[in-house]
């Protein structure tokens, strides 16, 4: 008889996972060989064993338990993301808002104190107020004039 | 019997279909795959893991990674393979979680010492009443958890998922030789771990 076949060779043989020349070879091998063969009955005991093991049990309705777990993580992910972006956007407006406040009053001239009663007492605007304090050339009278004109427009 | 649960295996242009209808936005395509692959993915996270998992948690979590990343599915492999890939490494992640659970805990190993010494000391022979048959799936069972996962993985592939060794290559991303070798020498580890019953006359 020639040389055993080598058991790795007898597991794959058992699986047909050799070329059709090496299974034809093994085959007559193990039909003359009583030790190849009784190798070959153990790996088969074993490939028996597990393939007889009992499928493990699935939960009814287990894809509709899945599909409402998907659809709640969706949910809550658009939650979790409105949330998020907000907490990412607040530092940003308030940063935004903080450098307009920080602009406007860089920007503004402060107008003496009795040009502000005088606009205070024509009922001008904070808007108007800062329109005329740009103009430092701009007398009082030609102010109440501009403040006369603007509320007649309004109207 | 899982040796059955093999030959639902459609092919794979069916598994295409459905995909494709998931992706044009068919939601239920999703639930006729999860339908069609459940079984096969709580067997092999039932076999690989062991029986101190959840197996449905786990098994949601494998569906859950497969709703996120269908899109980015391109069918470079059969879905069954990507399906089963991402299985395993479901279980090897939470494997991981679980040792180092244990690790830090230290309860588990007593755990671990218990299943081994009631292997050890069972005295059955072979399967002859539903009972024995019961103890000996038990058996099996627990000498499968003992076989080192490089072992078991391409094992449990080939002898109960009854996938042929490229696919098990593909899946494991071993080469098909190694394969070869661990599927041999799971089998062989294991009729070790079980030898007192076999001689027994199974």
């Amino acid at each position: 008889m020639s040389s055993h076949i080598s058991a790795e060779n007898l597991s794959a043989y058992k699986d047909r996972a050799l070329p059709p020349a090496d299974l034809r070879q093994i085959a007559q091998h193990v039909s003359a060989c009583a030790s190849c063969r009784q190798q070959l009955e153990e790996l088969q005991q074993v490939s028996l064993r597990l393939r007889q093991q009992p499928a493990y049990p699935v939960p009814p309705f287990f894809a509709v338990r899945l599909f409402n777990k998907i659809k709640m993580r969706q949910q809550r992910s658009v939650f979790v993301d409105f949330v998020w972006l907000s907490r990412r956007l607040m530092p940003a407006l308030a940063l935004l808002a903080a450098i307009m406040v920080a602009w406007h009053s860089f920007s503004s001239p402060e107008l003496p104190p009795e040009e502000e009663d005088y606009l205070a007492a024509v009922g001008a605007s904070p808007a108007m107020s800062l329109l005329a304090g740009n103009n430092e050339e701009m007398t009082k009278e030609e102010v109440l004039e501009f403040v006369v004109l603007a509320a007649s427009t309004q109207d | 019997m899982l040796a059955d649960i093999s030959t639902t295996h459609a092919t794979t242009a069916a598994d295409f279909e459905l995909i494709q209808a998931f992706n044009e936005g068919q939601e239920a395509a999703f639930t006729r795959l999860v339908q069609k692959y459940q079984q096969h993915v709580f067997n092999l996270i039932f076999h690989h893991s062991g029986p101190r998992v959840e197996v449905e948690d786990l098994a949601q979590e494998v569906f859950l990674k497969v709703y996120t990343h269908l899109k980015n599915f391109k069918g470079q492999a059969s879905f069954r393979t990507w399906l089963y890939r991402i299985t395993l490494n479901v279980c090897i992640d939470h494997g991981r979680k679980r040792k180092l659970r244990r690790m830090l805990s230290l309860e588990g190993l007593s755990e671990w010492g218990k299943a081994k010494l009631s292997l050890r000391h069972s005295t059955s022979a072979s399967p002859h009443s539903d009972a024995e048959k019961r103890e000996w799936q038990d058996r099996l069972q627990q000498a499968l958890a003992q076989l080192p996962e490089e072992f078991r993985q391409p094992l449990v592939l080939r002898d109960m998922e009854d996938l042929d060794y490229d696919e098990i290559a593909a899946i494991t991303g071993a080469p098909l030789g190694t394969v070869k070798s661990r599927i041999f020498r799971g089998r062989r580890h294991l009729r070790e771990l079980l030898a007192p019953y076999w001689e027994k006359g199974s």
